[in-house]
């Protein structure tokens, strides 16, 4: 063995052979993601294997952050009790007839559809799912459902929660799954925006609100528009509720989801 | 000639502890998340301060097995987070090279340069590949708190080791 040691990579210093070490290294990695190994079915399947048990891991090494960080919104929560059952007081007579309006519109819209002798399409079965984490870093937001491959799920699904529309099924293991949510960078959704249903598609932007992009129509959507799913593309089913204008600047339109991702305990995802 | 550096060692209970900081942030990343400051970059801090002090290839390895680790936790693509963290060891070795003994301010331009420069090739990246446009304001920021994260990191591995020379 000692013989072995009479090489040129032996014969450097110790600094430079740990010098070397790294850029090999790092030429390896970069040609890793250069090659773009992770569209392969061998990362597909060592993803499946490995981020069940590192996702464990983390959430368990984390445990205390994730202690103090509930601890500290539970009396954020407790202080906008008091404000948010003042308000709801005020509103409880309001929202009453409201419901009625919503209740006889509903009805109306049944009959219509009867006479019309239209099928409702838009009937799906759905499973209920608790949110086990949010996964995130600036740009690439997911959140981990229990729920799997044996409960049924496909990837592509998409979730709601009980506002609107949340995101889609990514990966799939057995009893757990990872869903891109509609502010990861990597979401984009046809969407129709208004009542006179402008078409375009919605981008997630990481921490910033989601942007509407190749809009049709763009000087007649106005802020406050409200924004749902297309169904063009055969993605989502259509009329699923996200959001509304929030911003309207020469460059960009930007979305306020409806749904505030960050109080989300369970979700429903859509068998379609 | 040995320089400043190399005469410091860590002792088996301060690797310890550098390991348990280091999964501990890294874990702590599918909680807690900031616009201003980048966790993925304290990370590459913390590789760059630790790189100056010996250290064997066994180091080498577990930084780039604890990249493949954030990968598969965050869904990066992998490689990135293992490239991402040896380019900072690598950094931190060549900035160590180039000061001869340590300096703090040749270290602290090494540092500040790289995460300007990565800054600017993310936004790049990120503007080219999904029309998305980072706030300047934010990138400033992050670079602000990365600097004086590295003057009170430094400081702290400093007088962490001192009792070891």
């Amino acid at each position: 063995m000692r013989n072995n040691r009479n090489t040129f990579f032996y014969s450097l210093s110790s600094k430079s052979r740990k010098l070397i070490l790294i850029t090999f290294l790092l030429v390896f990695f970069l040609t890793l993601v250069l090659s773009r190994f992770d569209t392969s079915n061998l990362s597909t399947s060592i993803r499946a294997s490995s981020s069940e048990l590192s996702f464990n891991l983390s959430s368990i090494i984390a445990s205390p952050v994730k202690l103090m960080i509930s601890g500290y919104n539970k009396i954020i929560d407790i202080s906008r009790v008091y404000q948010e059952n003042k308000e709801l007081r005020e509103l409880q007579l309001s929202e009453s007839i409201s419901f009625q309006e919503i209740i006889e519109m509903k009805l109306k819209i049944e009959e219509y559809e009867r006479l019309l002798n239209t099928f409702n399409d838009n009937q799906f079965n759905f499973t209920t799912a608790r949110v086990v984490s949010k996964i995130s870093n600036n740009y690439l937001n997911s959140i981990l459902i229990k729920s799997g491959e044996v409960n049924g799920l496909e990837p592509g699904m998409p979730i709601l929660g009980l506002k609107g529309l949340v995101g889609f099924v990514d990966q799939v293991r057995k009893n757990t799954s990872v869903a891109i949510l509609l502010s990861n960078i990597n979401s984009r959704i046809p969407v129709s925006i208004s009542n006179n249903s402008y078409q375009a598609i919605m981008i997630g932007q990481g921490f910033k609100n989601p942007k509407i992009v190749f809009a049709k129509d763009r000087e007649s959507i106005r802020v406050g528009d409200k924004i749902s799913t297309s169904g063009r593309g055969g993605i989502f089913p259509p009329f699923i509720l996200i959001g509304q204008v929030s911003s309207i600047t020469d460059n960009e339109i930007e979305v306020k989801l409806f749904e505030d991702i960050e109080k989300l305990t369970h979700v429903r995802i859509l068998e379609y | 000639m040995k320089t400043q550096s190399s005469l410091i060692n860590l002792n088996n209970f301060q690797n310890s502890i550098f390991h348990f900081l280091f999964i501990f942030i890294l874990s702590s990343q599918i909680i807690v998340t900031n616009s201003y400051l980048n966790i993925l970059y304290i990370l590459g801090l913390m590789i760059f301060i630790r790189a100056e002090y010996e250290y064997n290839w066994k180091l080498i390895l577990l930084v780039s097995f604890y990249g493949l680790y954030q990968d598969t936790l965050l869904g990066f693509q992998f490689g990135f987070s293992s490239l991402f963290f040896l380019f900072f060891f690598f950094l931190g070795q060549i900035s160590n090279l180039v000061s001869g003994k340590g300096s703090f301010l040749i270290n602290l331009y090494f540092f500040s340069i790289s995460v300007v420069l990565l800054s600017i090739f993310e936004g790049f990246f990120l503007f080219f590949s999904y029309s998305i446009v980072i706030d300047f304001y934010k990138v400033f920021i992050n670079l602000i708190l990365m600097i004086i994260l590295f003057l009170f990191t430094k400081r702290l591995f400093n007088s962490f080791v001192s009792s070891n020379v």
